[in-house]
């Protein structure tokens, strides 16, 4: 048998009994609390909250609130209703304990009392409770610990981590993605010359505006960097329009940009948005060391879109011919020709994103 | 001895499920002796007056009680009395809860009896 030890409330109108039965209690290790009808209990179970007390033993025949009232109100109630009750009851009353356990009584202690029937019945209903305890304190640190996660990671990631298939894809895997990638022309000029407070202040309106675009358009964010902001999609989640929902990111992104320009253009900032992106191969998962790890996408593709950004006029989205021919169909672009990007060997083909068509 | 004021074995469980503190033991039983005449007081005001439920909850916790310390031939009448309560009517009740108030003098002196061989032993 366990060795459980917990907290009793004892709600009996009789004080003989509920003295016999604190006394019983206390001979098994327990800390008891007494209460003379149900109205007392339930000012105390009020007062105590949930964690005060383990396990309720409730007499039925009482003055004032009576056992089944007693009882109705604690299962009802959100706060205390897992708490397990034992009803007491003299053998003559075996009804009235069919009618408690129906109600959601735990069990039920026949009178007169007898130690190994009570310890064996508390045991049994304090295990109950414990595992219950664990239960919930398991489950509100994994709740914790997703919306912690979920406030530095982006959503798909914190949802990987947490998933059932998420140690695979975190182990790595090749998969086709778009790779975003934006940053803001005079950023550095502009970072050189604000002061610290402004400099955080507009970084921080900027991340607020472009995280939430992230979302709207399903984009994995692989981080921010000061002003550069990478952007996936297609993993972890699968997105057969990839293509097309990282464009439409990218034009959304500079629509708020200029939105947002207006402003810092009055208090003399100036600054260009510019974008690269690519379609292509990449290697994705976890990279990093104990203590500190990322989910990264590593390839060619990431390193080309960020070199489109680099290449892009303030306003420009440039787009390799890859991502091109994918969303052709849906944006208004034209060929800037071919570039010579730093460490690619031939000569890339890119193309500028004019725009939507209106209602698109 | 199914017939005596205290069943034995109901006694010695009581005495087992307090952990056996025979001075404890004592206590009930003067706590029971403290509170049954003002049971039975109750019991005979709310039949004076007509009071069904406080008949019922007298009787109720006299039964409780005495089951409680083995006297259960008295918690049995006790339980009659209960049951005839809760039906609202006090009629022809009388005479039961006397016989009730004797066989509680014999409980009470064989009380008082366990109690000193209890210590004795």
């Amino acid at each position: 048998m366990s060795d459980e030890r917990g907290r009793v409330l004892v709600v009996d109108d009789t004080r003989l009994n509920r003295t016999i039965l604190a006394r019983a209690l206390e001979t098994q290790g327990h800390e008891v609390v007494e209460a003379e009808n149900g109205r007392v209990a339930m000012d105390l179970l009020q007062a105590e909250g949930a964690s005060g007390i383990d396990v309720i033993l409730l007499d039925l025949e009482m003055p004032e609130m009576d056992g089944y009232e007693t009882l109705r109100r604690i299962k009802a109630s959100q706060a205390i209703g897992h708490l397990p009750v034992i009803v007491i009851s003299a053998v003559d009353e075996l009804d009235s304990v069919v009618r408690c356990i129906e109600m959601g009584a735990a069990d039920y202690l026949p009178k007169p009392f007898n130690a190994a029937v009570l310890r064996a019945r508390l045991s049994t209903s304090l295990a109950a409770k414990r595992l219950r305890d664990l239960e919930r304190d398991y489950l509100r640190t994994i709740d914790r610990q997703r919306s912690e996660l979920a406030r530095f990671l982006s959503p798909q990631v914190a949802e990987l981590v947490s998933s059932v298939d998420g140690e695979a894809l975190l182990g790595g895997h090749r998969r086709i993605i778009t790779a975003v990638f934006s940053d803001l022309r005079g950023f550095t000029a502009f970072a050189e010359t604000a002061e610290p407070e402004e400099l955080l202040d507009m970084l921080r309106d900027y991340h607020a505006e472009m995280g939430a675009l992230v979302v709207e358009f399903g984009g994995t964010l692989e981080h921010f960097a000061g002003d550069g902001i990478l952007v996936f999609f297609n993993d972890p989640v699968p997105q057969p329009d990839h293509e097309v929902r990282a464009v439409r990111m990218a034009v959304a992104m500079r629509e708020r940009f200029e939105a947002m320009n207006v402003a810092w253009r009055r208090r003399g900032y100036d600054l260009g948005f510019g974008v690269g992106m690519a379609v292509g191969h990449a290697t994705l998962g976890r990279i990093g060391f104990d203590g500190r790890y990322d989910y990264a996408a590593i390839g060619t593709v990431v390193i080309m879109a960020s070199r489109l950004c680099s290449e892009a006029r303030p306003g420009q989205i440039l787009i390799n011919q890859r991502g091109y021919s994918a969303v052709e169909d849906v944006v208004y672009g034209e060929p800037i020709g071919e570039l010579a990007l730093k460490g690619f060997s031939r000569p890339v083909s890119a193309y500028n994103v004019v725009g939507l068509p209106p209602g698109s | 001895m199914p017939d005596a004021p205290i069943d034995a074995a109901t006694f010695a469980e009581l005495l087992e499920t307090v952990g056996g503190d025979r001075d404890f033991l004592a206590e009930l039983v003067e706590t029971y002796r403290a509170d049954c005449p003002g049971l039975f007081a109750e019991l005979r005001t709310a039949m004076a007056s007509g009071d069904a439920a406080a008949a019922r909850r007298a009787a109720h916790t006299l039964k409780s009680t005495s089951a409680s310390l083995g006297a259960l031939g008295l918690a049995g009448q006790c339980r009659e009395i209960e049951a005839a309560a809760a039906t609202g009517t006090l009629v022809g009740l009388e005479a039961r809860v006397e016989r009730a108030a004797v066989t509680y003098g014999e409980v009470e002196t064989a009380l008082r009896a366990a109690v000193i061989a209890s210590e004795a032993s």
